[in-house]
């Protein structure tokens, strides 16, 4: 299936009363997808783990982000960084599965070693038995490939491309958004988490969540206490890259006993009865509430299989009350039931993106705003990477490596001893 | 002809390699490096040496400065500066951040 013409994304940038939405390549087709890669998931911050992946000081965690080998590790100092999961030796994967390593990785074939930092601290017998030394091979310019990465309530974010702008200029609008949100957050442990298995391509998830003109016919049981019209579109004008929607009538849990979950301090009465439910694209979804918030990774793992990881988080004199652990596990199983309900509908889609027939489709000025906004964002970015590749393919200089793949050259910098 | 001590060291880095026990490898491994090195072996001793070295590396355990200092002493490594924070911490490897500067 080809690629999508300049004319269909143009139509899809359009203004949403007359936009198409992205051609169906665009959910079915290897090489959309491929495309979809690097101008949109590895050009801008992605979100590939959480922070409690990795809680303890040399803790590491491979991370397969679209065949690109990742190793998130938690460093001496309770930093997280983000290494390209491979030895600078021979290529080798350095890490299989999630573990603790305290404070070297050890490559499994041949045994270099590097810190947490991801400097190569051991090249074993690499001048022979017994020579742990060779001129030729400096330690100091075969550290770890650090990948950009930045940790915003508690997703790892990176930016594979290393071309993006900084992290908090890049969500500016929405940091400011949930300032008042700002506050320790602490995981609510392992019944906080969740996995959906989802047969769709990983946009659909994102489009779904932006709106709320499905909740009263795929969430039915919010219909009681939070009406469609008690929704809203959020649309920053000042940015581009996230949507979603806001609810004016978020209902707390309760327990039998009527005890409800510490909140935040010192926010405003917005967040009384309000949260927000915000896509920050490409694959990051978030809600919040003043009680508790939870954020989503979309892991694109094919065309049309995503994989949805849940986690839930509480002010942290809340995740660690063993008091509310079994309200903890009562809001799991709520989250749980209401993005299980929307895999049936993004599942259809995925689906009709199969019938030929389809143009992409329409959308609603009224009630699909967040959701174009989405489709025009990634229109946007592939618009964006095909003309930056003519531009450095039409004058045939060092602009052709940097429009390649993102694993092109880079500056060694030499780091004395 | 092998001694029997040297079988029951080599059976018991077998054993120690099948369990993956880290620890007990570098004191394996370093036992094995002193016996080669009190047999003027130093060939042998360093090779010993460098297993115990990365596998006490790998479990941080509480010899390593010792072991690379011997290693440094045969000339099989090159000196390991230690008072050098900058080494431990955010040692700038090869960033893709370098792309993000103006």
């Amino acid at each position: 299936m080809p690629l999508a013409s300049r004319s269909e994304l143009d139509a899809v940038r359009a203004a949403t009363v007359a936009a198409r939405g992205l051609p169906n390549a665009h959910y079915t087709s290897r090489e959309a997808f491929e495309e979809e890669k690097r101008a949109v998931l590895f050009s801008h911050w992605s979100g590939v783990g959480f922070g409690k992946d990795v809680p303890r000081p040399g803790d590491v965690r491979p991370v397969d982000f679209l065949g690109v080998p990742l190793l998130l590790v938690r460093d001496a100092d309770g930093a997280i960084g983000v290494f390209q999961n491979t030895c600078r030796h021979r290529g080798m994967i350095l890490v299989e599965a999630p573990t603790n390593v305290k404070k070297v990785i050890r490559c499994p074939y041949h045994s270099w070693c590097y810190g947490l930092d991801g400097a190569l601290k051991a090249t074993p017998h690499v001048g022979g038995p017994g020579h742990n030394a060779h001129a030729a091979i400096r330690p100091e310019e075969l550290g770890l490939f650090r990948v950009r990465s930045h940790v915003w309530r508690d997703v790892v974010f990176v930016d594979v491309s290393g071309e993006a702008p900084p992290f908090e200029q890049a969500a500016a609008a929405l940091l400011e958004r949930w300032g008042e949100l700002e506050q320790p957050i602490a995981h609510g442990g392992p019944g906080s988490s969740f996995e959906l298995d989802v047969r769709t391509n990983w946009k659909l998830a994102v489009e779904n969540y932006c709106e709320s003109y499905h909740l009263p016919w795929v969430h039915p049981g919010l219909n009681s206490y939070s009406r469609l019209q008690d929704h809203y579109d959020i649309l920053d004008e000042t940015a581009s890259n996230f949507s979603g929607q806001g609810t004016r009538v978020y209902r707390r849990l309760r327990g039998e006993d009527g005890t409800v979950f510490p909140e935040h301090e010192n926010l405003s009465t917005k967040w009384d009865e309000g949260a927000e439910y915000v896509a920050l694209y490409p694959n990051v979804l978030f809600g919040v509430h003043r009680d508790h918030s939870f954020a989503i990774v979309l892991e694109p793992l094919d065309v049309e299989r995503t994989i949805e990881r849940v986690e839930i988080y509480y002010p942290t004199a809340a995740a660690e009350d063993p008091d509310l652990a079994g309200m903890r596990e009562a809001n799991a199983r709520l989250w749980h039931t209401v993005f299980s309900e929307d895999i049936g509908v993004v599942e259809g889609m995925q689906r009709g993106r199969h019938g030929e027939l389809f143009d992409g489709g329409r959308f609603s000025p009224a009630m699909d705003g967040a959701t174009h906004r989405f489709h025009a964002w990634v229109a946007d970015a592939i618009v964006a990477r095909r003309e930056a590749a003519a531009t450095a393919a039409d004058s045939g200089s060092d602009a052709v490596r940097n429009a390649s793949p993102e694993f092109a050259e880079r500056v060694i910098p030499v780091v004395p001893a | 002809m092998v001694s029997e001590a040297a079988n029951r060291l080599d059976a018991a880095l077998r054993d120690a390699h099948a369990t993956g026990d880290g620890e007990r490898l570098a004191r394996l491994y370093t036992r094995a490096a002193d016996e080669a090195e009190a047999a003027g072996d130093v060939d042998a001793a360093c090779f010993f040496l460098t297993h115990a070295w990365v596998f006490a590396l790998q479990v941080d355990a509480a010899g390593v400065d010792a072991l690379e200092n011997r290693l440094v002493r045969h000339g099989r490594l090159r000196a390991v500066s230690r008072s050098n924070p900058a080494r431990e911490r955010s040692a700038p490897c090869h960033s893709n951040e370098e792309r993000a500067r103006p």
